[in-house]
């Protein structure tokens, strides 16, 4: 009975999903019948040779980009909530967001004369990378150890705000002290949004995504042990550094990763992993994860499609959307949580 | 060692720092053990120790005569199930989700569970009178009944050994004697051993079997009868300084 419950919500979720997939490849500055859309995904052949262009070059990427940052994003908010057991945890309002962005600037900004080209591709884009993932994993341990100090919920959170106003101005230092050239080229990164991704940048990513979503999909049940309490945990035989530690490097690759080709998109970290344990009425990872993924992947295209339909000649930036439908949603949980959070 | 379901010897423990002198324990089946002291003296750092938590300092433990250090980490959950003193949940943790964690030493890594995994849920949620409970998040439960829910988990964990921190700090007089009733019928019809701490020394003399009563760094062990004779008690019952 639960299972096929269960199984209908999810059922109803990918439709919702593959819904918004189409009409986020019908919006934008063209506006592309459906009839030619269904075309492209189908057969492939016969759709009119503009089209094929427009849809093959930029938005399909943009629509595979914006799934993969959904579900990464998410999946980030879902494993930092568990692991600080703060339901208020997330990539972008604990900062870690910004210190993927750190490792961005040191990288373009701090003279590392890096040229990105098709030549150097995959070298220049490695150094980028391991760049973002470990300014997040930097600001993380730095959050682990206040929120190992402070039990309380909210001054962790107002620390890992002060951590992220930090890093901004380590960034902007940085921006004042480089050349024109790398100042022109990190702010046209930062301006980076679901549309500037490549193919070549998505078979980077999606890899890199999708090992380590299963990675941490695996260590659900350990992740489940956890909602009883740290001692519970180590009770039932978890080894908690381990944990951390995988639970880290995954957050730390999933936002690194989508923050160095996205710049810092926000709120959807925090509020995914409720809309998922509020739809589904669990806590229980193994539904929790995968639903993350696919209503992270919902948030975000419904959040492109308002952002390329509001204004005649251009896009809104995405994070603007994200944190106009997102903020609410934290509200909504600081509400929520009220008794169960002092 | 042989039907010692716990057994210690020259156990240190503590945090960082030894908190008593070496102590040999043991306990066997049916027995019911409180675990008495002032605050901070180690109660809550013993039964972690013992629970596995907190890796002892030095000395040995033994759960049914297997060294504690030889046993894997997920071996360790089937031998002993550890109540904590003030449960912290997080989120919307159900009733049922709770009490299912219970079976997780004997899943696999994706937590499938058996008919019979579900039955002996199913089953110990009855007998706890909590499957009206089932859907409820924790939180939203009061103060005995998360109690409840968390020995549920520890009976659905199918242990010999039950450890519980101060279990009965936050329920009031009827519930602590329920809750010890409980624990009684546990220890003598489940066949388990039961170790617990508290402050409540009369309402626990009546039903435990045996006390671990930590004095000058030492753990020094009565029956219920000696203790009540005992220099100490009479010491304690007239507020004399230990």
């Amino acid at each position: 009975m639960r299972k096929i419950q269960i199984l209908l919500k999810f059922l109803i979720i990918i439709l919702v999903l593959f819904s918004l997939l189409y009409i986020d490849l019908i919006t934008g500055f063209i506006r592309i019948p459906f009839s030619e859309i269904s075309k492209f995904i189908f057969s492939s052949k016969d759709v009119s040779e503009d089209y094929f262009v427009l849809i093959k070059e930029f938005r399909f990427p943009r629509v595979i980009v914006a799934m993969l940052a959904g579900a990464s994003l998410s999946v980030s908010g879902l494993i930092m909530q568990t692991i600080f057991r703060n339901p208020l945890a997330g990539p972008y309002v604990l900062g870690v967001s910004s210190g993927a962005s750190l490792g961005v600037a040191l990288v373009v900004l701090g003279g590392s004369g890096i040229v990105f080209n098709a030549e150097n591709y995959f070298s220049s884009h490695a150094l980028l990378l391991f760049a973002a993932g470990l300014g997040s994993v930097v600001v993380l341990m730095l959050i682990l150890a206040v929120s190992s100090k402070v039990r309380d919920i909210l001054s962790v959170l107002i620390t890992g705000i002060l951590i992220a106003g930090v890093v901004g101005s380590l960034v902007n230092i940085l921006q004042y002290f480089a050349t024109d050239v790398n100042v022109k080229s990190f702010v046209v990164w930062t301006m980076g949004s679901l549309h500037s991704v490549s193919y070549a940048d998505i078979s980077v990513l999606t890899p890199v995504i999708v090992i380590t979503t299963l990675i941490i999909y695996v260590f659900s049940k350990k992740l489940n042990l956890l909602l009883g309490g740290e001692n519970f945990a180590i009770s039932m035989g978890v080894n908690l550094r381990l944990l951390r530690i995988i639970s880290f490097i995954t957050v730390s690759v999933l936002t690194g990763a989508i923050t160095a080709y996205c710049g810092p998109i926000g709120f959807i970290g925090i509020a995914v992993p409720h809309i998922a344990r509020w739809i589904f009425n669990t806590s229980d990872h193994f539904i929790l994860i995968p639903a993350s993924i696919l209503l992270g992947g919902i948030f975000i295209l419904g959040g492109d499609v308002l952002s390329c339909s509001f204004s005649e000649n251009g896009v809104l930036p995405i994070n603007a959307i994200t944190a106009i439908l997102g903020a609410p949603f934290i509200i909504w949980v600081v509400i929520k949580n009220k008794r169960t959070m002092v | 060692m042989n039907n010692f379901v716990l057994h210690t010897e020259n156990l240190e423990f503590g945090y960082k720092t030894v908190l008593t002198k070496p102590v040999s324990l043991n306990t066997k089946l049916n027995d019911i053990i409180c675990v008495i002291g002032r605050n901070g003296v180690g109660k809550s750092a013993l039964l972690n120790t013992l629970s596995g938590i907190l890796p002892p300092l030095s000395g040995n433990i033994y759960f049914d005569g297997i060294e504690l250090k030889k046993t894997k980490s997920y071996e360790r959950p089937k031998f002993v199930s550890f109540v904590p003193s003030k449960p912290e949940f997080l989120m919307n943790l159900t009733v049922y989700e709770m009490a299912a964690l219970g079976r997780y030493p004997y899943t696999n890594i994706f937590d499938i569970k058996t008919f019979s995994d579900k039955n002996i849920i199913e089953e110990t949620l009855k007998e706890y009178d909590l499957d009206n409970l089932k859907t409820r998040p924790l939180w939203a439960l009061s103060d005995g009944e998360k109690q409840r829910v968390m020995i549920c988990r520890a009976v659905i964990q199918q242990t010999p050994l039950i450890i519980l921190d101060e279990p009965t700090a936050f329920l009031d007089y009827i519930m602590r004697k329920k809750l010890l009733n409980d624990l009684k019928n546990l220890a003598i019809n489940k066949n388990k051993c039961i170790i617990f701490s508290s402050h409540d020394i009369e309402i626990s003399l009546k039903y435990c079997t045996k006390i671990w009563f930590f004095i000058d760094n030492f753990i020094e062990t009565f029956s219920p009868d000696e203790f009540i004779n005992s220099k100490i008690f009479k010491d304690f019952a007239t507020f004399r300084e230990l």
